[in-house]
């Protein structure tokens, strides 16, 4: 990828806007930054171009990335992804 | 009987399919496969909609139109591929029997779901199906027959529908339009898949089980055919198809809801990028299949334009009574709307629905592991970030016509396949366990759709009113109209909007869906059960 630099000053323009978003968003509750899908996904992009064709850290990356957002998801769709056991909210 | 009128019916539009397609032939066995399922479609709604402007849509005149056809074509020397071809390949390795087996047990939970469940989504019952159901009645088109403003809405999905219900007279089948359009999605998944060198079996699995698609499949919602059809469009378009033909899904996307016509840019930006170097299109045969596409779609907006003055009728811009459909808002606040909820949505913070109300339903894959894979995939491959960057362009296009309802995310259900086939670059046997456990979990959240367990129409209905006794619906702007047509569509529905209306309707009973303040005398009427009234002679 040519355009390393580029893609690390998007990713980490993402994350500054993000959590600043997060800190100066409308009243209700906010995720804290590591609860924040965005966050994790900027911090994996920038990641991604330091370890450009490095497979080893880029699949290690990978593999911390998913497990992050799949916790982060599993947070909040987990309990409704088994309501058909749950007799009382049919 | 009825049943040997559909088998008679649908061989003889699978064999002018065939006819079609030998002579439309691409070369490529995955591009024929979606172009015979879109032709199959196109002849299917041409035959209903033909049938319901000659009032004709009833088993005898279907069933010898096309047993007539079947004969000419065997007399013509048209024949049926031989079975051993249409029978899939066994896939190779273990992974990919894992992931064609995964497929298989998604179309069987919607085989299941068919055979289980009645009509149950809201919206198809309440303005979707009782179009088909006054269609089955009646023999031909009846439209603007009750005062829910979204009867006006293109029904190109309903046509397809009334297949599988006219020649049975009875809705056993419904939802096979919704599997129907399931397969044309997925066999676009299919051609987008190979066109750009990923691993097809992977795609095909991944999108199968995004919550939000599989969900439509059975409602008997239009979102999913739309989707379908932009996929067919973007498939074409990989494929490298002649560009007239590019076309032909969106022109019949159209027909179904507006919002496929909002799609096109992404479709038309991807025709510009991909190039001009096509092969030469068959005019003779082209021509005709796109100039029956767009009267098929343009029917209903002709039908509107001539009824109520305007070709989106009384829904867009006209004083409708329900706010939310009258008055359409396009603009960029409403991009802003959405992407502004997009972040919270794409958590997914409550129980999937078709709807996705405040949500993606994009289910376990998409967020947790599709969209770091996308970003890997972008980054390694520019035909992805080409794809990417057209279906970014056809979905910000949608969430620019259509207003934050908190709904707006299901009228692109095509959008998060782009993860789906971004994630099939190159996966390895971890990513492919991993995207087989997602989707477990996908199938476990929907396979009871969480409408089934709402009541809608038949609440308390009393049992012993007679199954064709004629029924007058009391609604405001809306009711759940389609289940008290009975499944055999048996009863006579009446749609009064005052005293006067309903006695003259000659209806004995009443379903007060919304007790109006003309129908209040109700209150001192027999009730049967339920919402029903008996109406006093006068």
């Amino acid at each position: 990828m040519k355009y390393r630099v580029l893609e690390v000053a998007g990713a980490l323009l993402v994350l500054v806007l993000r959590l600043f978003a997060l800190r100066n968003t409308e009243p209700g509750p906010q995720p804290p930054w590591y609860g924040d899908w965005i966050v994790v996904t900027a911090l994996f992009w920038m990641g991604a171009a330091f370890a450009d064709r490095k497979p080893r850290p880029q699949a290690a990356l990978l593999a911390v990335a998913c497990l992050w957002l799949l916790s982060i998801y599993a947070v909040h769709q987990g309990p409704h992804t088994f309501w058909i056991f749950y007799p009382g909210r049919r | 009987m009825g049943a040997l009128g559909l088998l008679a019916g649908t061989a003889f539009l699978l064999l002018a399919s065939h006819a079609l397609l030998k002579r439309l032939r691409t070369g490529s066995a995955p591009v024929d496969l979606l172009v015979f399922l879109l032709l199959f479609t196109a002849l299917q709604s041409a035959m209903i909609l033909l049938a319901l402007l000659t009032g004709l849509l009833s088993f005898w005149p279907l069933t010898l139109a096309s047993a007539a056809g079947l004969a000419a074509l065997l007399a013509a020397g048209e024949r049926p591929p031989p079975l051993r071809s249409l029978v899939p390949k066994r896939p190779d390795s273990a992974w990919d029997r894992a992931l064609f087996w995964g497929v298989a047990i998604a179309f069987l939970s919607f085989f299941a779901k068919l055979a289980w469940f009645s009509p149950y989504w809201g919206d198809a019952i309440m303005y979707h199906l009782p179009s088909v159901a006054e269609w089955v009645r009646a023999g031909c088109l009846v439209s603007g027959f009750f005062h829910d403003v979204r009867v006006w809405l293109p029904a190109g999905f309903q046509l397809i529908e009334t297949w599988w219900v006219v020649f049975l007279h009875h809705d056993a089948l419904i939802e096979l339009g919704g599997i129907q359009m399931l397969a044309i999605a997925l066999a676009a998944v299919n051609v987008l898949a190979r066109a750009l060198g990923l691993h097809a079996g992977f795609a095909v699995f991944t999108a199968a089980y995004i919550p939000v698609v599989s969900l439509n499949v059975t409602t008997c919602s239009n979102d999913l055919a739309v989707g379908a059809m932009v996929l067919s469009a973007f498939a074409l378009v990989a494929a490298r198809a002649p560009h007239a033909f590019e076309a032909f899904p969106i022109l019949l996307g159209v027909g179904i809801k507006p919002t496929a016509g909002m799609a096109a840019g992404g479709v038309i930006l991807y025709a510009v990028l991909t190039g001009r170097s096509r092969p030469r299109p068959r005019v003779a045969l082209l021509l005709p299949l796109l100039a029956g596409a767009t009267l098929v779609s343009g029917f209903w907006y002709a039908r509107n334009q001539h009824l109520t003055g305007t070709p989106f009728g009384p829904v867009f811009g006209g004083p409708g009574t329900m706010g939310h459909v009258a008055n359409p808002n396009i603009g960029l606040e409403n991009l802003w709307d959405t992407l502004a909820k997009f972040p919270d949505w794409a958590r997914d913070r409550g129980i999937f629905e078709a709807l996705a109300p405040d949500k993606t339903a994009w289910g376990w894959f998409v967020l947790g592991i599709g969209f770091p894979v996308t970003i890997l995939s972008l980054r390694a491959s520019p035909e992805l970030r080409r794809l990417a960057l057209v279906f970014f362009t056809s979905w910000l296009m949608v969430l620019v016509c259509v207003e934050d309802s908190g709904q707006q995310l299901r009228y692109a259900l095509w959008f998060p396949v782009l993860f789906a086939l971004a994630a099939a670059r190159a996966p390895g046997r971890l990513l492919v366990t991993a995207t087989l456990l997602a989707g477990a979990l996908n199938l476990v959240a929907t396979v009871i759709p969480r409408e089934t367990t709402y009541v809608q129409g038949r609440e308390d209905f009393p049992r012993d009113l007679p199954r064709d006794a004629d029924l007058a619906v009391v609604f405001e702007e809306c009711g759940y109209c389609y289940p008290l047509y009975n499944h055999d569509y048996s009863r006579r529905l009446h749609y009064p909007r005052s005293m006067e209306q309903l006695r003259a309707s000659g209806a004995r009973y009443v379903y007060v869906a919304d007790p109006v303040p003309w129908v209040m005398p109700y209150r001192k009427w027999r009730k049967l059960g339920g919402r029903v009234y008996e109406v006093p002679r006068p």
